[in-house]
């Protein structure tokens, strides 16, 4: 679950969000912490790499529960309410 | 697993960024940082190069004097700290990856634990490692006193 929406919001953030902001575009996902911290969206940048450890410490194997997916959940709601705002 | 310094085969760039990382992570979190081990495929050097279409990043893990698997309510202080240091150096060509664990490391997949116990480099420490990876650590010294490597 933490996998899917990960893939689905990092495509959501680098390229829609950031185009509909700044009219700006970006193909790679990789690197997306420096490009939002180059945009000066410093926070939003702190909210990506809190749910990126969500996610991480998923693919590493560590054994997610309601509070893993409730932390995720509430960190994407964070970060579209700032795309759409 | 000995401390040890940040690899030489990392870009300077980089090595700042991880310097700068773990060393704001130790000034400000010091009361419950209790060890930082850079794993993975930097940790082996067996990185993907700067001139691939994807580079490797660099995966250290953070361990916290805690047992709240989310290291709350500190998380979002952490954060912060890990992208303060990153606003220093935005020309490091690789993504400095900081995962978070408890001390128990009870939630840990027992592979991935093996793996940090055998490739992992140990950047700092306060005190002896938490036993998920101290135990760890003794079966492999002990198996390689025998002979016996992976």
């Amino acid at each position: 679950m933490q996998q899917g929406y990960s893939s689905r919001d990092s495509h959501f953030l680098s390229c829609h969000a950031t185009l509909q902001k700044y009219q700006q575009h970006r193909d790679k996902h990789q690197g997306l912490t420096a490009y939002l911290m180059g945009l000066g969206e410093q926070r939003l940048a702190q909210w990506w790499r809190n749910f990126e450890d969500v996610r991480q410490a998923g693919f590493y194997g560590n054994q997610a529960g309601e509070r893993e997916v409730q932390e995720a959940l509430d960190l994407l709601e964070r970060i579209r309410t700032w795309a759409t705002a | 697993m000995k401390m040890a310094p940040i690899p030489a085969w990392l870009d300077n760039a980089t090595s700042a960024l991880v310097e700068e990382t773990l060393s704001m992570l130790i000034k400000r979190h010091a009361n419950i940082l209790l060890a930082v081990i850079l794993f993975g495929s930097v940790a082996r050097h067996e990185e993907r190069p700067l001139d691939d279409s994807c580079p490797s990043d660099v995966d250290l893990l953070a361990i916290f004097d805690t047992t709240d698997r989310l290291v709350k309510p500190y998380r979002e202080d952490i954060f912060a700290t890990i992208i303060d240091a990153c606003a220093l150096h935005l020309d490091a060509p690789r993504e400095v990856n900081v995962l978070l664990s408890d001390r128990t490391m009870q939630t840990w997949d027992a592979m991935f634990l093996d793996n940090i116990a055998h490739d992992g480099i140990l950047l700092y420490a306060r005190g002896s490692l938490p036993a998920q990876l101290a135990a760890r650590q003794s079966l492999q010294e002990r198996l390689e006193d025998k002979g016996v490597t992976r």
